[in-house]
């Protein structure tokens, strides 16, 4: 099984690799092409790599519940192997910047350099934050299987010294890694969408992007995590507490899409300024109508109708089923952003007074997409043949601080909370 | 919690329901000085009203003003109420125990505070019938169910109504307590709304499921209560208030400017009651843990106000933005709310000994509420000084007049007021939840350390 889905995924990629050249060789314009290769881009960015984030969160909460996904959700790092280049590839197609609004204004080297160090600055927290906290079960399994294809751990023998370090690390790089997840959210959706549309300057969308993604980030862990479960002797590791804590994040950040959603068209729709009307209309109720009601639908209603109900959120299937709904629709809405917005790129100064009809994905559209989600697969994949798909020291140490106890005539969890 | 302190329930009995039952002279001292402020904002407020509005410093286009901005400030503090309370009690946050009345008091009165100023800005309070009864119907004159001006009494009132509630049902159990250890008109006073609680099973399921209820229907009121003041503003087309960022960016600036106040407020009652077995540095440690994520968030949103606002070089907002930023006297005050609201006390919280520190916590959590009233003097009045097309050259700049001086001093001492008259009738700390966390708390053995836990269901 394992060799078949690293030979499928391998086979997309390569795909994904060649229509990424074709489109490459016959130059940006026009730029409308590179529209769906900038929603993969974003997607990518929204969900995988937004994962990491969810074991910051459940460390910085002493969340016992968390501790089985922690893994799952950090190795979303490994995605920006994949998007960090094609973030590149993407700045090069852009047109000029001169006079252009940018949150760059006319600083030089802004936005291809800067957006390029932000992403390569991402992923290199991201990459650091996976490997330190794989140290220990690095030095595990290089322990138990001597000669084996491991990456090194690094002298890792469990000092005093060295806990504390990595104790510290992982929230500090934890703590930066949400710091560039949303500045990187800021400058793709900013320089990769806003500037590209006439008149296109609400203030919400940096944070509605990254809120998204958050929502999508938790999403991809759980299906991870459901994914990771049907491996042999999974089972007993990961049980029901990470989906039922997961579902229980994924309905506020529903509620958070639905919020964002609805500041930005009650604000446009009162507003009723004629360049911000069009705007409006490009994204929500033009030519794209049908992408914001998948969006709206898939983020919010759906998961919120779903995850109301105690027997749904307390289950494993359930909150499988609503990831995977929030990541189709974390999908048709980057594809509901970017499209349009690479659709109306050109000079500077023109109007919107035309919309261009909705775009459907062409067959190289479809090769790049699939490509890049199966080259994040296949990077998975090759990852866990070195690092156990669960961190195995927290693992051990949530069986330490964690333990049943009697309670009046019950018996009920008593969980440590060490400083 | 590391500070595990052993309190017995006659102890917590005793020391939680002192005030109540004991007036001590400092008392009638505050609550008489307290009532001056207050007197005098009435009177103020009077004046305004046989005199008329001319007392205020507003100009041609400038009157939105001093007292919107108390009205913003207020209905921001009063989210602290929902933060510390509804979103701590969902999430089980145990060091939420000692914090939540007092939060949620705050929030009671704060709004009740914030919704006068709308009216007092009114300066023909009366007029507000037609509001609630547009009676005049040959005028055809009706309000306009359109406006973010007619949603806001609706929301406030809907908040003002439930946090009521919140903080009645979770005081029902403590009534009791109240009652049993009273006599006389006191004890009929106590009895009357405990409404016959006597600690059954069914009660207290009951008192329980209705806390998580009401904590879980609480929070959309509180997100759409700020929401829609920001739509007061944002709804306008005037450059500077027109943003689609504006309701997440009040929601977070309230919840940052309202969990200072609670720490603020800890930090006093600690001081006041003697309350160090109940209030510990642990509780200030989290809520500064807290206010350092809340802060940088808040932050976030103010930057992306300010950058989409100058993003696409429309020349009026950024005249906005260059008159807040450069031109007298927004130019030193901007600095001043920027170094209160965040620059100084986020640094500060970053470290343990600081946010252990309660005179610090006191003194930055005030700075922090500094900032925030300036924040929203800052959001309200230049976005209306700049001079439209079309608006006289001779408009001169706004400034406040003492009225609208004492009236902002008047809405601090009626909500510290209220707060007092609260304390000395009911414990401003719950009795029921400080028990509860005591019989939860248990340790666990480590090899040779014995670690704080806590029972979860």
């Amino acid at each position: 099984m394992y060799w078949a889905l690293l030979a499928v995924a391998a086979a997309l990629a390569v795909a994904g690799l060649v229509a990424l050249v074709r489109l490459l060789v016959t130059g940006p314009q026009p730029y409308a092409r590179w529209g769906y290769t900038a929603a993969v881009l974003a997607f990518l960015i929204s969900t995988f790599q937004a994962a990491p984030i969810l074991a910051f969160a459940s460390r910085m909460a002493r969340g016992f519940w968390g501790i089985p996904l922690r893994r799952a959700a950090e190795l979303g790092a490994l995605t920006s192997l994949v998007t960090t280049p094609l973030l590149i590839v993407l700045l090069l197609q852009l047109p000029s910047f001169d006079g252009r609004p940018s949150i760059w204004f006319d600083w030089p080297g802004g936005p291809r350099i800067w957006d390029a160090l932000a992403g390569g600055i991402f992923a290199l927290v991201g990459l650091a934050l996976l490997y330190l906290s794989s140290l220990p079960d690095l030095a595990a399994a290089r322990a138990a299987r001597p000669g084996g294809l491991l990456l090194p751990s690094l002298g890792w023998n469990g000092t005093p010294r060295q806990w504390q370090v990595l104790s510290r690390g992982v929230i500090v790089l934890g703590a930066f890694y949400l710091m560039m997840f949303v500045f990187v959210n800021l400058v793709v959706v900013s320089d990769l969408a806003m500037s590209l549309v006439p008149n296109w300057h609400s203030a919400v969308i940096p944070p509605y992007h990254a809120v998204s993604g958050l929502e999508a980030g938790v999403a991809t862990t759980l299906l991870t995590l459901a994914a990771l479960r049907r491996s042999p002797g999974m089972q007993r590791y990961i049980g029901l507490d990470p989906f039922w804590g997961g579902a229980k994040l994924l309905l506020p950040f529903a509620l958070l899409f639905f919020y964002f959603t609805w500041a930005e068209l009650l604000t446009n729709w009162y507003g009723r300024l004629p360049d911000e009307q069009q705007v409006f209309f490009l994204f929500m109720f033009g030519p794209y109508q049908w992408a914001f009601m998948l969006s709206f639908g898939l983020n919010f209603l759906l998961p919120f109708l779903l995850l109301i109900w105690n027997p749904i959120r307390v289950s494993i299937a359930g909150p499988t089923a609503v990831s995977a709904l929030v990541l189709l629709g974390n999908l048709v809405d980057r594809v509901r952003i970017y499209v349009p917005a690479w659709s109306v790129a050109g000079p500077v100064g023109q109007s919107l007074d035309q919309l261009p009809p909705a775009q459907l994905p062409g067959v190289e559209d479809v090769l790049i997409m699939l490509g890049a989600g199966a080259l994040v697969v296949l990077l998975y994949l090759l990852v866990l043949r070195s690092v156990p798909a669960i961190s195995l020291w927290e693992y051990r140490q949530g069986l330490l601080l964690s333990v049943e106890r009697p309670f009046v005539r019950t018996g009920v969890r008593a969980i440590a909370k060490p400083h | 919690m590391q500070e595990r302190r052993d309190l017995p329930p006659p102890k917590v009995n005793h020391d939680l329901l002192q005030f109540p039952m004991h007036t001590p002279l400092w008392f009638w001292i505050a609550a008489g000085a307290l009532g001056m402020v207050v007197a005098a904002g009435v009177l103020t407020f009077g004046l305004m009203m046989h005199v008329g509005l001319q007392l205020l410093g507003y100009t041609n286009t400038v009157y939105w003003s001093v007292l919107i901005t108390n009205f913003v400030f207020w209905v921001g503090i009063s989210h602290a109420g929902v933060m510390i309370s509804a979103i701590l009690r969902l999430t089980q946050a145990e060091w939420r125990r000692p914090v939540t009345r007092a939060a949620e008091v705050l929030t009671v009165f704060s709004l009740a505070t914030a919704a006068l100023f709308p009216v007092i800005h009114t300066g023909r309070p009366w007029r507000l019938i037609y509001w609630i009864f547009p009676y005049d119907f040959s005028r055809g004159v009706w309000p306009d169910i359109r406006s973010a001006l007619v949603w806001d009494p609706s929301a406030i009132f809907t908040y003002l109504t439930s946090s009521t509630l919140f903080v009645y049902v979770a005081l029902i159990p403590d009534l009791a307590v109240a009652r049993d250890r009273s006599t006389g008109w006191r004890r009929r006073f106590y009895g009357l709304f405990a409404m016959g609680f006597h600690g059954s099973k069914r009660q207290w399921r009951l008192q329980a499921i209705a806390g998580i209820l009401l904590s879980a229907l609480i929070l959309p009121i509180f997100v759409s209560v700020h929401s829609i003041v920001s739509w007061d503003f944002a709804m306008a087309i005037l450059p500077g208030w027109h943003s689609t960022v504006f309701p997440p960016y009040f929601v977070i600036g309230a919840v940052h400017s309202g969990v200072s106040a609670v720490a603020t407020v800890m930090a006093s009652l600690r001081r006041v009651f003697h309350l160090e077995d109940y209030i510990t540095p642990d509780h200030f440690d989290a809520l500064g843990r807290l206010l350092v994520a809340v802060a940088t968030t808040w932050l976030f949103f103010f930057l992306m106000d300010f950058y989409f606002g100058i993003f696409r070089r429309d020349p009026t907002e950024v005249a906005v933005w260059q008159l807040r930023l450069f031109t007298p006297p927004y130019s030193t005050l901007f600095p001043i709310f920027l170094l209160t609201a965040y620059v100084i006390p986020v640094p500060i919280w970053l470290f343990r000994r600081f946010r252990r520190n309660i005179g610090m916590m006191f003194w930055t959590s005030l700075l922090v509420n500094v900032g925030m009233w300036l924040e929203r003097y800052i959001l309200i009045v230049p976005p209306q000084s700049f001079k439209e097309p079309f608006t006289y050259l001779w408009v001169p700049p706004y400034v406040p007049q003492p009225p609208e001086y004492i009236l902002t001093l008047a809405g601090f001492g009626l909500v510290s007021f209220g707060f007092l008259i609260f304390a000395k009738i009911f414990p401003i700390i719950p009795l029921y939840d400080i028990k509860e966390g005591q019989v939860l708390k248990h340790e666990i053995r480590i090899g040779r350390v014995r670690v704080p836990a806590i029972f979860r269901e």
